[in-house]
């Protein structure tokens, strides 16, 4: 055989790392058109440091544009950056979520999806943080969140918990991943050096399997407080201020977590969706794996439309003057054109499409789930936009605002989900995205 | 111990912007920044009656930093940039904040502004310098609100800027622990209200209320 190509690979196994085997024409598309658009980010991303955050649409809430006109204009000071940071934060929760729970409760069945879920964690936390660093006036100051920062602020208790998140993520990734990257130097002869380093001296005998199975369960059981964690004090950001209507209020975390797990799950469902439909893992990623996942993100859709409602409710049936201003602004004011399809496209068809197969003999659409769950996805970043934007328009005391996200601000958060594609687009290329003990079992 | 306070006399105010424009000369605020603001109550723009003829009537709201004893912006704070003084004042540290504008988002009042682009003085302040030199520049990407002209307070003068300009002498500034300063004596003599007081921010700027300048309900005649 010759020298370099790979070797001693059972069937299944070199469908798996087909991906690290085979590259073809379209990824090379895929990736340049990425690059293109990652240039085109950074092009935006360095007009916005050298001009100031005057290049987005966000304002203060007491703004005089200029001197001919006094300060009626006001604006929103969180916009776009901040409704991204939740959105990547949500992503980031399924997929730990996933990993763990399929740990702790002992579901091999969806072991296969488990690495598609760590990878998304470990690509969506960075982009929450590139999030918040677009969003600061001053990021060359941001160290002095390490040197004066103060735990009586909510913003320091997300930088801790998504830090730590992030860490936790990043060991038990590569805890998980140690074993297949020893199995991927034999069989992958030309890589041989890169894996061999990583591998760091994993031997492969039974103690040693044995010790990585008690390391990550007990690392799984650390994380699932974590990830609650992360997501909850992301909501105290917001459910703590007393002085903005329609943010102040106790459901708040509850709601965050669990519009996280709705998030996180449609998009691991969508991405294993992806992987089976382009590597033909029909096998792998069997309809029942998929149906699984899609009953999972239907009970959580339920809980979280349940919970919107009972916000609604709150808000509008004894009416606090400045919550039933920011709800009207939502209902019938200028917002509406946002919040009732968002209400009846974004959530009410998709979880149409996810309820159907309980009440219809009709067997499950792994397809028309994947369509739901695309739909979700999009759903839930304009919700985050419609709980951050309208609160901070509707000021007490000043005139209803103004907030339209310019073309630099939108290229820039656009820019997260292309630097996230090629991240995961790597990993994609160096390891098996299905953990390799899945497919031997 | 010092309790700096601001008393503003609702019956007095005559909406003239004197203030805003004093402290803007005085602390060198750029273009589309005012640390004090004169809202027009109930009016739809500025200087707008409130009502519907014949029952109207209009009075002003001149609104700067309440420097709260439990001030929000404060508590949010991440690096500490806000800091509330032993005299009373609620203090920004411009070379602190790392921009990240949560005190915007906490404040009640609406109060602290932010320099979204590199600051325009307009005159020119490299040719014609206009504010008091002891007051620091803002740079681009800081938040800044009304500090009670801690300069002046610093070097012993207790007459803010917006004091010292306002023509109907409807502004008052002092110590309320001093219980012979004239703030003291006008809450002890005076009725006053101080804003969104239900939210136990405990502001040290207090209002007296305007006296009702509605127009008596006309006799109808049929």
């Amino acid at each position: 055989m010759k020298k370099g190509s790979p070797t001693n690979m059972t069937a299944e196994e070199e469908s798996v790392l087909q991906p690290l085997l085979k590259t073809g024409k379209g990824f090379y598309i895929f990736v340049g058109v990425l690059l293109v658009l990652t240039g085109w980010f950074l092009y935006c991303w360095y007009t916005q440091l050298s001009q100031g955050l005057i290049v987005t649409g966000m304002r203060s809430i007491y703004n005089a544009p200029n001197y001919m006109t006094y300060g009626v204009a006001g604006g929103s000071p969180w916009g776009v950056y901040v409704t991204t940071f939740i959105f990547w934060i949500g992503i980031s929760h399924a997929g730990i979520a996933i990993s763990a729970s399929v740990r702790l409760m002992n579901l091999n069945k969806y072991k296969v999806v488990a690495r598609i879920a760590e990878v998304l964690t470990l690509v969506a936390l960075p982009m929450a943080g590139l999030s918040i660093v677009f969003d600061v006036g001053r990021p060359d100051r941001l160290f002095n969140l390490l040197e004066f920062g103060r735990f009586q602020a909510p913003l320091l208790w997300d930088l801790s918990a998504v830090t730590t998140y992030f860490m936790a993520t990043i060991i038990y990734l590569y805890l998980s991943l140690r074993g297949d990257i020893d199995k991927l130097a034999l069989r992958i002869p030309r890589r041989e050096w890169f894996y061999k380093r990583l591998a760091m001296h994993y031997e492969g005998t039974e103690t040693e399997k044995e010790r990585h199975k008690q390391t990550l369960w007990w690392l799984a059981i650390a994380i699932v407080p974590i990830m609650v964690t992360v997501h909850s004090v992301v909501s105290f950001v917001f459910g703590l201020m007393i002085a903005r209507a329609g943010w102040y209020s106790t459901i708040f975390a509850i709601y965050f977590v669990v519009g996280a797990i709705v998030s996180g799950v449609a998009a691991v469902y969508s991405l294993a969706w992806i992987f089976r439909w382009l590597y033909k893992w029909q096998s792998l990623i069997t309809d029942e794996v998929l149906k699984g996942i899609s009953w999972a993100l239907r009970n959580v859709l339920i809980i979280y439309i349940y919970l919107w409602i009972a916000e609604e409710l709150t808000t509008n049936y004894m009416g606090p003057s400045a919550e039933l201003r920011v709800s009207s602004f939502l209902w019938s004011g200028p917002y509406a054109p946002i919040f009732w399809p968002l209400a009846i496209i974004g959530f009410g068809i998709p979880a149409i499409i996810l309820l159907k197969p309980v009440f219809a003999r009709k067997a499950f659409n792994p397809k028309l789930a994947f369509i739901a769950s695309i739909i979700l996805n999009v759903a839930l970043w304009i919700k985050r936009f419609i709980i951050v934007v309208p609160s901070l328009l509707n000021p007490p005391l000043y005139q209803t605002g103004i907030y339209i996200p310019t073309v630099t601000e939108v290229s820039i958060i656009l820019g997260t989900f292309w630097m996230a594609a090629l991240l995961y687009v790597v990993f994609l290329k160096i390891f098996p995205i299905i953990e390799l003990d899945a497919v031997e079992a | 111990m010092t309790k700096l306070t601001m008393i503003i006399d609702l019956s007095r105010c005559i909406g003239c912007w004197t203030c805003a424009v004093g402290c803007k000369a005085e602390n060198d605020e750029p273009i589309g920044i005012w640390w004090n603001r004169i809202l027009t109550n109930g009016g739809e723009e500025m200087d707008t009656p409130s009502g519907t003829y014949p029952d109207v009537s209009m009075s002003y709201m001149p609104i700067n930093c309440q420097h709260c004893d439990n001030a929000p912006c404060v508590k949010v704070c991440p690096v500490g940039a806000l800091v509330k003084r032993e005299d009373g004042i609620v203090f920004l540290d411009w070379d602190r904040c790392i921009g990240c504008r949560y005190c915007l988002i906490a404040c009640p009042y609406g109060i602290p502004s932010f320099n979204w682009s590199p600051p325009i003085q307009f005159p020119d302040n490299s040719q014609f310098k206009i504010g008091n030199p002891l007051v620091p520049v803002r740079p681009v990407g800081v938040a800044e609100k009304c500090t009670f002209c801690f300069q002046r307070v610093d070097a012993g003068n207790l007459t803010p800027a917006c004091i010292e300009v306002c023509p109907a002498g409807a502004r008052f500034f002092g110590d309320l622990d001093d219980p012979t300063s004239e703030v003291s004596r006008i809450i002890q003599t005076t009725p006053t209200i101080r804003l969104r007081e239900e939210l136990g921010t405990e502001p040290s700027v207090y209002y007296v209320p305007p006296r009702n300048t509605a127009r008596p309900q006309e006799v109808q005649s049929d």
